[in-house]
């Protein structure tokens, strides 16, 4: 993987997506790892008596998913420090997400050199789902050498 | 029961603290499930020779891990925060979380999480009247240093 520098960074770029494409098995696998056994994850009949189509993308998974997109890009120099992200619409497994990336603004804080974006998942129709925000440090060509 | 003012009351109310061991077969559960190939979560040798020195646990882990072994499991129920204050009504979704990362996770590292209930209002939503259940949650190593924070939104109708 190639590192990422603060210097490469211009605000309004857009990061590398992330396509993932999760199945009722990584969901289970999540539901077994996390302990969030909320039938709505696996359990269809019991989905579709809440009143869903069939089962859902824990939003959490989202998240990883988000936090996948963030480490893959700020490589083993760079640090993720905050991310937030709102759950607002519903993903089903078997079909795409989309996760996505946009520089909001750079700047160097108290040495550090700081990177804002906005990030989210994105559903086959183009709609987002998880949209968020996070806050990543780079490290800098000029602290490299 | 579970009347605004009531709930209002249990503001302040602390669950349990969990306990959990940063070992290989618990990075390994959580790669597979989201489908992360980066070597640094699980490669020792790429691992030492990045800035880490080793392997560390992905932040995301996290997200998972604020729900791990929740004595709490009653079927058709979701995991809650704080176990000890149960949401009144009948449905409930995760409303989105904000996550403020310090310290990375070390293989070997034992992690405390400890959430607490620091807010509870209702507001008119799209779903009607709904109740917003906010819980604040800090992970910390067992040098006691404080690795994550975690503010979580649970809306209740």
């Amino acid at each position: 993987m190639r590192q990422v520098f603060y210097e490469d960074v211009i605000e309004d770029m857009d990061i590398p997506s992330l396509t993932k494409h999760p199945s009722t098995r990584q969901l289970a696998m999540w539901a077994g790892g996390s302990g969030d056994f909320y039938e709505i994850h696996y359990d269809k009949d019991f989905a579709q008596s809440q009143g869903l189509d069939g089962v859902i993308v824990h939003g959490r998974l989202k998240a990883a998913f988000i936090g996948q997109l963030l480490t893959d890009w700020v490589g083993t120099e760079g640090n993720l420090k905050k991310l937030t992200c709102r759950y607002r619409g519903m993903d089903v497994p078997d079909q795409d997400i989309t996760v996505r990336g946009k520089v909001t603004k750079k700047y160097i804080k108290d040495g550090e050199h700081c990177v804002e974006l906005e990030v989210w998942t994105e559903n086959p129709n183009g709609e987002k789902t998880t949209p968020g925000t996070a806050l990543v440090v780079l490290p800098s060509r000029s602290q490299a050498f | 029961m579970g009347t605004l003012e009531e709930l209002k009351r249990k503001i302040g109310t602390a669950a349990e603290p969990i306990r959990f061991d940063i070992e290989r077969g618990l990075i390994a559960r959580f790669v597979q499930a989201v489908g992360d190939s980066n070597p640094l979560w699980q490669n020792e040798e790429y691992a030492r020779k990045t800035g880490y020195g080793g392997i560390v646990a992905p932040p995301w882990l996290l997200c998972a891990l604020m729900t791990v072994s929740l004595p709490d499991s009653r079927p058709r129920s979701v995991p809650l925060p704080v176990p000890e204050v149960p949401p009144p009504r009948e449905h409930i979704l995760d409303g989105g979380e904000e996550w403020e990362f310090f310290l990375p996770m070390r293989l070997g590292d034992t992690i405390t999480s400890r959430s607490k209930l620091v807010n509870v209002f209702e507001r008119e939503g799209r779903l009607g009247k709904m109740l917003f259940f906010v819980y604040q949650t800090s992970y910390a190593n067992q040098r006691s240093e404080l690795v994550a924070r975690c503010s979580s939104t649970l809306i209740n109708y």
